[in-house]
């Protein structure tokens, strides 16, 4: 006898459709109420959410790619959790594959028709073509295929649950947990290292650039971002392609008797609830360690997360409450899991965070704080031995601390090993229990050329200098001609090379922006707009960026230690109308504060205040205020309030510290 | 001739687990082509799980269920040809008889309208009617209008009659013997109304504790196990009853009552071995059959005392 396959009937579609309609029928609702309901808060409103129709910002539009796809799957194979119904479909003469094909068909249809339909509504009814193609994000071709296997990838995902699970709340919640899969676990896991392995290097670009693509829900995230990355249509595919193989296969394996059960599999059974197990470590561990904040109370965290979770688990997959005897030996080996995973950490049995590689074996470092730019010429990259060793040295005093930093900066550490090998770390590190190293590093000659990228500028190349007043004056100065421009950059880099750490970073006040836009990739230099923006004093000055967005921008602050080049600035003219000088400051007023834990900037009437209008004092003043980032707690400092001639509202606010302030000004506090 | 030429319905070494538990202990069962045969056994004797695996519903871990030769699981060639009723029956909230109708008309093959059309007059449903608002007995109805009227081959019942009035019982087993009689249906009918069954099966097979205790033609059956009321002038040896099996005896003052499986003649000369004043032989229901092989493994009626 010859044997017909088939994958799909087409009666049993129309059939289908009378139980399953209605659910395409509600989405198509929803997609032609975006723009009503958007019309509610106003016709202009209306017009920008009209051009957001066929993108994926609107809320309701978000919402219905996620549901709908993830009902449709959970109605539509329901009847694999009822005993009743699953007899009753696999007794229809049909294969189980032509059975499966139909029911996927009939799904496709409800969710892509509507689409399709909607799609074409808006391109139909919207004002012209050509507004569409200039103004939307994606194409209305592209933003039509993009959800229709969007939506697909997360339906096949909401069947393959139904699948897996025995009944239907199971696979509802379960639809939810397996979203957070692999991102929501990895962050746990990582959060979790970060809190108990000391220099554990969390990798944040890692988890948002490959991770975050590799569960259907996260990767809707980027669906909103200008460019969909390869790796994100990649990502999609894989996803529909994976779970319809995967959807073949298990319902061929899947057993009509396991309605009913909250795992249709029994090897998924100790799968489930190692996971939930290991879920719940992790959450209790961080709630409880969040609170008290000991390490303790992490291993107490854990070890009531494994209880629970273990239990849990097993309290779920055998639908009963009694298996507390049953699970016993289990649940021993389990806590025996947590204490060898905390004792190997806490003991640092493997050597992770007393590992400090010698200088021999080490090409390279890599040290900058955690969240710079991770482009590779970016980095601040340190080859020499003396700069090598100043950086395992801060390594080496911070792995020893015996009260852990906890306020400082995270810093990020990676020693390039002659054999090719990495070795990342992560810390917090407080730059000011380390001054004096930071000290030797912030003077290096390849921390300041790292720092400061006018050591990599041609003269020749750059078109222009425009140098931004800070916060006292919205003022611009531009410098054009090459020799000028040759004549800054030279000033810069003498100032920069001369400057210690003390200038550069621990007492650091910036008092303008130099900006060198760097025009070899560019020749359409935007001079004219920024002209006319000068002439309308009524308006902020936009910023180069906004001025020509292609360009290449260098900016450097003009810190007010820099001597040499605020003198070139003075002999040219231009520095009175940038920064700060003495002579355009009528008052100082100093507010003492005490310690750095009662700082404020208010100045009050209840603290001690001084005027300074000596110009002398003025000047030094001027020179050694700083932002006070730095401040030791232990030493006092003072509110730095500056009265400026041509303002009469307004103070620029900055801190010094009492050692920098002339002894007649302090003695003025004392009388 | 092989065995499975004869036999339409033929499962060989069944075997099923539910987790660690054997539900199904290695059955074989034969049903003959335009038979009736009549699957009884005590609650939770594996029943719907063997006729779960005859529809094709379970996979089995061990043996094979054949149908006409072929494997049944998964086989839409032998499912066209098969209807089966369960015992629950399941129906969606918007159904009705007459959207199941045309749904059947289309995906089963010899889907007979003209008989759906004849059996409205038998049931007196709506068939507009939603299912799921009708009574347990009216549902049945609809689901044996349904099933009769695509023309099965084969037709497993589970407890058919069960919540059926008497008169649309009868209905229902003239309609079921008019199939077997008039198409040649070969029917598998699960069910505790042994009196029932006993009117219309050719063959029973009893299940017990996942196993085929016996499988037989009715009458055969009924043949072998005798019920004796007797009284002797001397007192028995039992244990001279060398070709047949005491399953029950009650003595009242000299008389005394026997259920002896056995052949009839060796019965009778150890019976008169004892000079009997008198003997009665009188003939077994199916529920009698039932009740003494079941006894014997261990599945008596115990005396309650509350």
């Amino acid at each position: 006898m010859k044997l017909k396959k088939s994958f799909y009937n087409s009666h049993v579609i129309r059939h289908d459709l009378t139980y399953f309609g209605w659910i395409g029928g509600i989405y198509i609702i929803l997609l032609l109420l975006i723009g009503p309901i958007a019309s509610l808060s106003g016709e202009e409103r209306f017009a920008n959410y009209m051009l957001r129709l066929l993108d994926f910002d609107a809320p309701l539009h978000l919402f219905t790619i996620v549901t709908i796809p993830i009902v449709l799957g959970l109605f539509q194979f329901k009847y694999l959790h009822n005993q009743l119904q699953i007899s009753r479909v696999h007794n229809y003469p049909f294969s189980r594959y032509e059975w499966l094909g139909t029911k996927l068909v009939t799904g496709m249809f409800i969710l892509l028709i509507p689409q399709m339909f909607f799609t074409l509504f808006v391109i139909v009814f919207y004002p012209s073509a050509g507004f569409i193609g200039n103004q939307l994000i994606h194409t209305p071709l592209e933003f039509l295929v993009l959800n229709c296997v969007y939506m697909l990838s997360l339906y096949f995902f909401s069947v393959l649950i139904s699948i897996i699970s025995g009944f239907t709340i199971a696979a509802a919640l379960m639809t939810l947990i397996f979203f957070s899969v692999p991102y929501g676990i990895l962050t746990l896991l990582f959060s979790n290292l970060e809190l108990t392995l000391k220099g554990f290097y969390y990798n944040y670009s890692f988890m948002d650039k490959v991770i975050l693509k590799l569960s259907p829900l996260t990767v809707l995230y980027e669906f909103s971002c200008k460019r969909i990355s390869n790796m994100t249509y990649v990502s999609i595919g894989m996803f529909v392609f994976v779970f319809l193989f995967a959807i073949f296969f298990l319902y061929a394996k899947r057993k009509d008797e396991s309605a009913g059960d909250v795992l249709a599999f029994e090897v998924l059974k100790p799968i489930f609830t190692v996971g939930v197990t290991i879920c719940s470590v992790f959450v209790v561990g961080t709630y409880i360690s969040v609170i008290y904040e000991t390490e303790i109370s992490l291993f107490a965290g854990y070890l009531i997360g494994g209880t629970l979770g273990y239990y849990i688990s097993h309290i779920i997959v055998n639908k009963k409450i009694n298996v507390f005897k049953k699970y016993a030996k289990g649940y021993g080996v389990m806590i025996l899991c947590i204490v060898l995973f905390q004792g190997v950490i806490y003991f640092d049995i493997v050597g992770f965070e007393s590992k400090v590689p010698d200088v021999g074996s080490i090409e390279s470092v890599i040290f900058e704080p955690l969240y710079a730019p991770k482009d590779e010429h970016d980095r601040k990259v340190y080859s020499s031995i003396e700069d090598i060793e100043t950086i395992r040295e801060i390594h080496k005093k911070r792995i020893a601390e015996e009260v852990e930093s906890k306020v400082g900066k995270k810093f990020y550490i990676q020693y390039n090993l002659k054999n090719g090998i990495k070795i990342k770390r992560q810390y917090i590190i407080e730059e000011l229990r380390y001054k004096p190293i930071f000290n030797t590093l912030y003077s290096s000659e390849a921390y300041k050329k790292q720092t400061y990228d006018i050591f990599n500028l041609d003269p020749n190349a750059v078109s222009m200098v425009l140098i931004e007043s800070n916060q006292f004056w919205n003022n611009r100065e531009k410098i054009e001609t090459t020799k000028d421009i040759d004549q800054l950059l030279s000033a810069l880099k003498q100032d920069v090379m001369a400057a210690s750490a003390e200038d550069l970073v621990f007492n650091r006040y910036d008092q303008a922006h130099i900006i060198f836009y760097d025009n070899r990739h560019n020749a359409n230099v935007n001079v004219v707009a920024l002209d006319e923006q000068e002439l309308d004093n009524s308006v902020d000055l936009s910023g180069f960026d906004e001025v020509d967005s292609q360009a290449i921008i260098v900016d450097i602050p003009l810190n007010s230690k820099f001597s040499k080049t605020k003198s070139w600035l003075d002999e040219k003219g231009v520095l009175s109308n940038i920064a700060l000088k003495p002579e355009a400051v009528s008052y100082i007023v100093l507010e003492e504060v005490g310690l750095r834990s009662s700082a404020t900037t208010v100045i009050g009437e209840e603290s001690k205040t001084v005027n300074v209008v000596e110009p002398e004092w003025i000047k030094d003043i001027l020179e050694k205020m700083s932002y006070g980032e730095y401040f030791d707690d232990k030493e006092p400092y003072y509110v730095v309030g500056v009265g400026l001639k041509d303002k009469i509202d307004g103070m620029v606010y900055a801190y010094i510290q009492k050692k920098n302030l002339p002894q007649e000004v302090l003695d003025e506090f004392t009388h | 001739m092989s065995s499975s030429s004869l036999n339409f319905i033929e499962v060989q070494d069944l075997i099923k687990y539910f987790g660690d538990f054997k539900v199904l202990k290695g059955i074989n069962l034969h049903v003959k082509q335009g038979s009736i045969y009549g699957l009884i056994g005590p609650n939770g004797a594996g029943k719907t799980t063997l006729i779960k695996h005859i529809v094709g519903s379970y996979y089995q871990d061990g043996g094979e269920v054949l149908i006409d030769g072929e494997p049944v699981y998964d086989n839409s060639r032998i499912l066209k040809r098969m209807a089966y009723i369960p015992d629950d029956l399941y129906f969606n909230t918007t159904d009705t008889v007459k959207k199941i109708s045309k749904f059947y008309k289309k995906i089963y093959p010899f889907f007979n309208e003209k008989r759906f059309e004849t059996l409205k007059t038998v049931f007196e449903i709506d068939e507009n009617h939603l299912i799921r608002k009708m009574s347990k007995g009216m549902k049945k109805q609809a689901a044996f209008w349904l099933a009769i009227s695509s023309m099965p081959d084969i037709l497993i019942l589970d407890e058919p009659v069960d919540g059926l009035d008497p008169v649309t019982r009868r209905r229902v087993w003239s309609l079921i013997l008019q199939d077997v009689e008039e198409r040649g249906t070969t029917v598998l009918i699960s069910s505790h109304n042994l009196r029932e069954l006993e009117d219309v099966c050719d063959y029973v097979g009893i299940l017990h504790n996942g196993s085929l205790l016996m499988e037989k033609d009715l009458d055969e059956l009924k043949t072998d196990i005798h019920k004796i009321q007797t009284s002797f002038e001397f007192e028995p040896d039992s244990t001279k009853l060398n070709a047949g099996k005491i399953l029950y005896e009650n003595i009242l003052g000299s008389v005394h009552n026997y259920i002896i499986k056995g052949d009839k003649d060796h019965i009778l000369k150890w019976l008169n071995l004892y000079s009997p004043r008198f003997i009665d032989m009188l003939p077994l229901s199916l529920e009698e059959v039932f009740i003494y092989e079941i006894g014997g493994e261990g599945y008596e009626i115990k005396e309650i005392i509350l």
